[in-house]
């Protein structure tokens, strides 16, 4: 297995992908280079080093269940292209920086075979761009202590791809429903109310596209789905060169962990979708259904996240989750609770007098 | 000229008379006392006494004139025309209202005239007439007169039906505490579980990735039931006062119960 260091042809200078142009560029001479160039070039590799394998692969065996396939993946420490350092890296690491000489390092290994991916979304929104959008959005957060945040406190914000399962289905079935259609109206003193049964049926066929999950164990589940969705439509191709600048996690989650959950979910929106089309009646009530999966896909993809980590002045850490292609953030919020047990008691105070007022002209 | 001057003066005598004969008995009380007249004696001294104070109360706190009457000789007039004669004899404003029982008819009755006759509505005379009866009928003359002169002012109080004076009562109040407080907590733990992010979290949305070709659509109808439901009409009560023309040309309301 190998570890793959993009070279700069005019330079030698590392080339990162860059999220605004969407192209490479060398750090050193600003050169900037396309994906096709880039694929034209040898990358830098370096071999790992079978001795420091061994002795970590005894711990790690346990832990993925001693698959044969997997045993290369497991080495956790590499040697850097550039200066020959050592690289520790997690199990699942796929994409990281030298410790010493801060080089981009990409562990091409960990995402060939069944760990390749199908596809990719590329970063696009750029460090600097993502550190904006955090600030604005916790800015628009009325009830964070003011000046809670600020740039400097930001400790670390780094640009990950995580690994996702998504599920695509096509279904057909049918459903059987009760729909009622009720009127009411007064004659004289009598109120009547008519209530009118139909017996509903819909069957057809049914595509459902884009079910996402995390398939990274050590992710945070409630960061990196927060967020979702992506625009899937803008998918590429996977190739080693997006990682380059940019951290990247291998799954350890098999789609057999979701697979009867994301079936069940799937035949649910189903049913809802064909609920959806009994339209015009007072009620519905599902009477039966039945649906089947004729055709599914699940794609294995890498999706751009900036995880951030700050810590509070109280020395509390709050970690974030931004969505490197929307810039959509997901992450726990400090609370200002003196200002926000204001707002709720004038809320309060004015439903009360509102309240008062009513009763008074009533 | 002293022939004219007789006449004139016999015409002067007369009218006196005329005006004043039949209110003699009246005139005679108003001096002992102002407001109640016992003439069917059935009240003591101390009663009376007590009754008047009550009634005096009655009158600063509603500017009418209240008038509490009891006779054993309705001078063969029944107790309506009898109470309206006297109550527009006695009556130095507009808005009055007199208390009679008569033991002669045998019937209790409560003449209204001017503003009491919007607050005095029927049915709220029926229900004076209701609270004095039992005591009444019991031969206690005075507790009858002070329950009917302490409903008269609790209806008072409470105004012209329809027209109540706008208040919150209590349980107004309590509602609207409630649904303060409870808005108040909706605001705080719906912010508190956002910030946590209890909720609020992406949610598939099965509409914007699902899409759906349908290829059977049926309803067909089975039955209807019709059910029907007799509506409550609150039909008001208190549809109002009924008044006549009496005594002095002024308009009356009241009503009265036999006992």
């Amino acid at each position: 297995m190998s570890v793959i260091s993009f070279k700069c042809p005019n330079c030698d200078g590392e080339l990162v992908f860059e999220p605004s142009s969407g192209k490479y560029k060398c750090e050193y001479c600003f050169s900037l280079f396309t994906q096709e160039e880039l694929d034209a070039m040898k990358p830098a590799e370096t071999e790992e080093q079978p001795k420091e394998q061994e002795t970590e692969q005894e711990t790690d065996a346990e832990q993925t269940g001693g698959e044969k396939e997997e045993a290369d993946g497991e080495a956790v420490v590499y040697s850097c292209p550039s200066c020959g350092a050592q690289i520790v890296t997690d199990e699942t690491t796929a994409a990281s920086f030298c410790y010493y000489c801060h080089n981009p390092v990409v562990l091409g290994g960990r995402l060939s075979g069944d760990y390749l991916p199908d596809k990719i979304i590329p970063f696009s929104i750029d460090k600097k761009e993502a550190e904006k959008r955090f600030l604005d959005y916790v800015k628009d957060k009325k009830f964070v202590p003011r000046a809670f945040f600020n740039k400097k406190q930001i400790e670390k914000l780094s640009g990950v791809y995580f690994p996702y399962w998504v599920y695509d289905a096509r279904m057909s079935g049918n459903l059987e429903a009760e729909a009622t259609d009720v009127r009411v109206w007064v004659t004289g003193d009598t109120e009547y109310t008519e209530t009118k049964y139909y017996a509903v049926e819909r069957g057809g066929d049914m595509k459902i596209k884009n079910m996402t999950e995390n398939a990274l164990k050590k992710a945070n589940k409630k960061l990196v789905e927060g967020v979702l969705p992506y625009r899937m439509e803008e998918c590429r191709k996977f190739t080693l060169g997006y990682l380059s600048g940019f951290g990247a996690e291998k799954r350890d989650m098999e789609k057999s962990e979701f697979e009867a959950d994301m079936k069940n979910q799937a035949k649910e929106y189903a049913v809802d979708m064909m609920r959806d089309t009994i339209e015009n009646y007072s009620g519905v009530k599902v009477k039966n259904s039945n649906i089947q999966i004729k055709n599914e896909k699940w794609s294995y993809l890498l999706l751009p996240v900036w995880t951030l980590t700050y810590r509070a002045r109280g020395g509390k850490t709050f970690y974030y989750s931004l969505n490197g292609q929307t810039g959509k953030v997901c992450g726990e919020l400090p609370i200002d609770y003196k200002k926000l047990g204001c707002v709720s008691a004038i809320v309060s105070a004015a439903a009360f007098v509102i309240g008062l007022i009513g009763g008074w002209l009533i | 000229m002293r022939k004219g001057q007789i006449l004139r003066y016999l015409a002067g005598i007369m009218l006196v008379l005329g005006l004043v004969l039949p209110y003699t008995q009246a005139a005679n009380a108003q001096e002992q006392t102002e407001t109640v007249y016992d003439f069917a004696g059935l009240l003591s001294e101390e009663e009376i006494q007590s009754l008047e104070e009550q009634v005096a109360a009655f009158c600063e706190q509603s500017g009418w004139e209240l008038f509490l009457l009891t006779t054993d000789d309705a001078e063969g007039e029944t107790t309506m025309e009898y109470s309206e004669e006297y109550l527009n004899a006695l009556l130095s404003g507009d808005d009055g209202l007199i208390y009679t029982i008569d033991m002669d008819n045998r019937e209790i009755y409560i003449a209204t005239t001017g503003e009491p006759i919007q607050y005095l509505t029927d049915s709220r005379i029926d229900s004076i007439l209701d609270d004095a009866y039992t005591y009444i009928s019991e031969e206690k003359y005075a507790e009858g007169f002070q329950a009917m002169i302490s409903s008269g002012e609790e209806y008072y109080q409470k105004g012209i039906p329809g027209h109540e004076p706008k208040a919150i009562r209590w349980y107004e109040a309590l509602i609207a505490f409630a649904i303060a407080v409870a808005l108040g907590l909706l605001v705080f733990f719906s912010i508190v579980g956002k910030y946590r992010l209890k909720w609020g979290n992406y949610k598939y949305d099965y509409k914007e990735n699902g899409e759906i070709d349908l290829k059977k659509k049926e309803d067909h109808f089975v039955n209807q039931v019709v059910t029907q439901r007799h509506i409550e009409r609150n039909t008001s009560s208190d549809s109002g006062s009924s008044t006549h023309t009496g005594a002095g040309g002024r308009t009356y309301g009241g009503g009265g119960k036999s006992f």
